[in-house]
């Protein structure tokens, strides 16, 4: 219980991937116009992340690691990652032409974002997540990965989401022609992470 | 389609020129990692270098043999660790060179440094020094300077344990600093325990 | 002569990757910190975007168009991982420094959006040429930003200790968004203020062109 905790606060608060990490950054900045596409573009990479690691941490931990070629790590992934990409696209435009409008438009985009690869690499080596509690080869497992790529989307998602709300408001404020943009953006960036900095005195326990 | 047909077909030729591009640079990569992989004692001898610098020292075997259980709790996990002697004026120092990884760094990640140990009489006398050797999502370390790690041989007491001076800890330099304070307790508890054995 | 002048200048400074079209900023941001890994990054994707250039360029007309993006990531990851393992046995330190993001070279959008863009309709030299100057342009701003962001958050530059005092925040992301957006609004008004002058120019000179003409 304590582990599923301090998965779900070190991927949504301690650690999020793009106030601390700064992982994740181009659409970040790209996409966050509207919290409408903002949301679409949260949700699917929330998708992509999941599939990602439910395909990738079998084939580091139970193919790649006994073979001894787990050097090729990067070319595999970035591979899989691609492959699930072209495969979701596919199949959420066959399935449900409606949700691919809202979210199937920002999964080309994905392949080249830092946050899925990231997230995979993440669990190629421990994990000391609040609360003194380690993921380390013992421990770690596939559930406990996929579960924290969940929440890492879920984190990734909430940071798009508060950024379009305060982007969404700049518009109202006429600013000098020279940091309307991309400047004004990462000033406001620059609050929200300075506002997840205090996330870093989370404790779980004594 | 018949056969004839689907090797003429565009689909064919783009599955055969992924499959060898992908097989060619796998190849190559293979060829390359056999050139360019570093090993584990490789890695011990550049922590001896960046140590000792020129003095000529003696390294003894590996400690932790294989299949070995590593000491490990929920701030450090020893990794390797090697007897190190050499001369000064004369007579033989004998060092305990320790690979220990430190965790609770920075966005989860960890520190793994080599912590030079000088052993006299059957205890702890010292730390010569402490040099990095690989860390996992330390985007900060690059603001670890030389000072930080040689403080810890400056200010070693018997029985100390390295602990952070500031209560609340926020960027991210700081947190890698924590992951290394770690990683050299690690050592030192690791070093005492081999000596423990020993006078036992 | 002029065609490669055009191309070095676009990718330094017109078409600068990280303050006028705002890519690969991942790297950017998490090594900002520091300069001397900020400049150790740029120039690992000096030599890996050439060299992919080159490749991609060289392998235009084999590569199906229907696949080629998988293909581009597959080279460009080659190049990564042999970076990687070229870095960790002979740059140990560079390689200790740059940590995660040397794995995530391998998604930074520049490299992808060159080969895409330039190096699958231009030749070799074309290609190399500009995956040096765009490679060099990214270099140049990470370099000014991490000189930037060291000597405020540390009090040094490239480790060199300069003045006694630090501003903690230097040394977090929150800075390095900080430093970023501000150098790139000092960047636009540069080029701005530059264009508009050159603007102001040739109005001035057509003017004289009319009234020569008119007398």
């Amino acid at each position: 219980m304590a582990t599923f905790i301090a998965i779900i606060l070190s991927a949504v608060l301690t650690d999020n991937f793009i106030t601390v990490k700064t992982y994740g950054i181009c659409p970040f900045l790209g996409v966050s116009k509207k919290t409408s596409s903002a949301v679409g573009m949260g949700v699917a990479v929330t998708l992509v992340m999941l599939i990602a690691t439910l395909v990738t941490f079998p084939v580091y931990w139970y193919v790649m690691k006994p073979l001894g070629i787990d050097f090729l790590e990067i070319i595999f992934f970035i591979f899989i990652i691609a492959s699930i990409v072209q495969m979701l696209e596919k199949i959420i435009q066959k399935i449900s032409p409606s949700l691919y409008n809202t979210m199937g438009i920002y999964l080309p985009l994905i392949t080249t974002n830092c946050a899925v690869l990231g997230v995979t690499e993440l669990f190629l080596n421990d994990l000391s997540l609040p609360g003194d509690i380690v993921l380390d080869s013992a421990t770690m497992n596939l559930g406990w990965a996929a579960l924290y790529a969940l929440f890492a989307g879920i984190g990734f998602t909430l940071v798009m989401v508060i950024m379009s709300g305060m982007r969404e408001k700049l518009n109202y404020y006429k600013t000098p022609k020279a940091i309307s943009g991309f400047p004004i953006a990462m000033v406001t960036a620059c609050f929200i992470c300075m506002a997840f900095m205090v996330f870093k005195s989370i404790t779980i326990g004594g | 389609m018949t056969v004839k047909q689907f090797f003429k077909s565009t689909a064919f030729k783009c599955i055969a020129a992924l499959l060898g591009i992908l097989l060619v640079c796998g190849v190559l990569l293979t060829f390359a990692y056999s050139f360019l992989e570093v090993s584990a004692s490789e890695k011990a001898d550049r922590a001896v270098a960046k140590i000792y610098g020129g003095i000529d020292v003696e390294r003894g075997a590996e400690l932790i043999k294989d299949g070995d259980e590593k000491p490990s709790t929920n701030l450090y996990t020893i990794l390797q660790g090697y007897e190190v002697t050499y001369q000064k004026d004369g007579s033989d120092v004998k060092n305990y060179l320790v690979q220990s990884r430190g965790k609770k760094g920075f966005s989860s990640g960890s520190v793994t440094c080599w912590v030079a140990v000088i052993v006299e009489n059957g205890k702890i006398a010292g730390i010569e020094n402490v040099t990095i050797d690989s860390n996992v999502n330390q985007s900060f370390i690059g603001n670890i300077t030389a000072d930080f790690l040689g403080s810890f041989g400056k200010n070693y007491e018997d029985g100390i344990e390295y602990t952070a001076d500031d209560g609340f800890v926020v960027s991210g330099t700081s947190m890698s600093s924590a992951a290394i304070r770690n990683a050299v307790n690690g050592a030192l508890e690791y070093v005492s325990s081999i000596l423990g054995e020993a006078n036992a | 002569m002029n065609k490669y002048k055009r191309i070095t200048l676009d990718g330094l400074i017109f078409q600068n990757p990280t303050f006028m079209l705002v890519l690969g900023t991942c790297p950017t941001l998490g090594l900002i910190s520091s300069a001397m890994s900020a400049a150790g990054m740029g120039l690992t994707v000096v030599v890996i975007l050439t060299l992919s250039n080159i490749l991609i360029s060289l392998m235009r007309k084999l590569i199906p168009n229907e696949v080629r993006i998988p293909c581009y990531i597959v080279i460009i990851a080659t190049l990564v991982t042999l970076a990687r393992m070229f870095l960790e046995k002979f740059v140990p330190d560079l390689y200790d420094s740059l940590g995660g993001f040397l794995a995530l070279i391998v998604v930074n959008c520049i490299i992808l959006g060159r080969a895409e863009a330039f190096a699958n309709k231009h030749n070799v030299l074309e290609s190399a040429v500009d995956g040096l100057a765009t490679g060099m342009g990214f270099t140049c701003a990470l370099t000014l930003m991490g000189i930037i962001c060291e000597f405020i958050g540390k009090g040094s530059v490239f480790g060199l200790h300069i003045m006694d005092f630090k501003v903690g925040m230097f040394a977090t992301p929150a800075g390095s968004f900080l430093v970023y957006g501000m150098c790139i609004a000092l960047f636009t008004y540069v080029i701005n203020l530059f264009e508009r002058s050159k603007r102001v120019k040739a109005n001035k000179l057509a003017r004289e062109n009319l009234l020569r003409e008119a007398d």
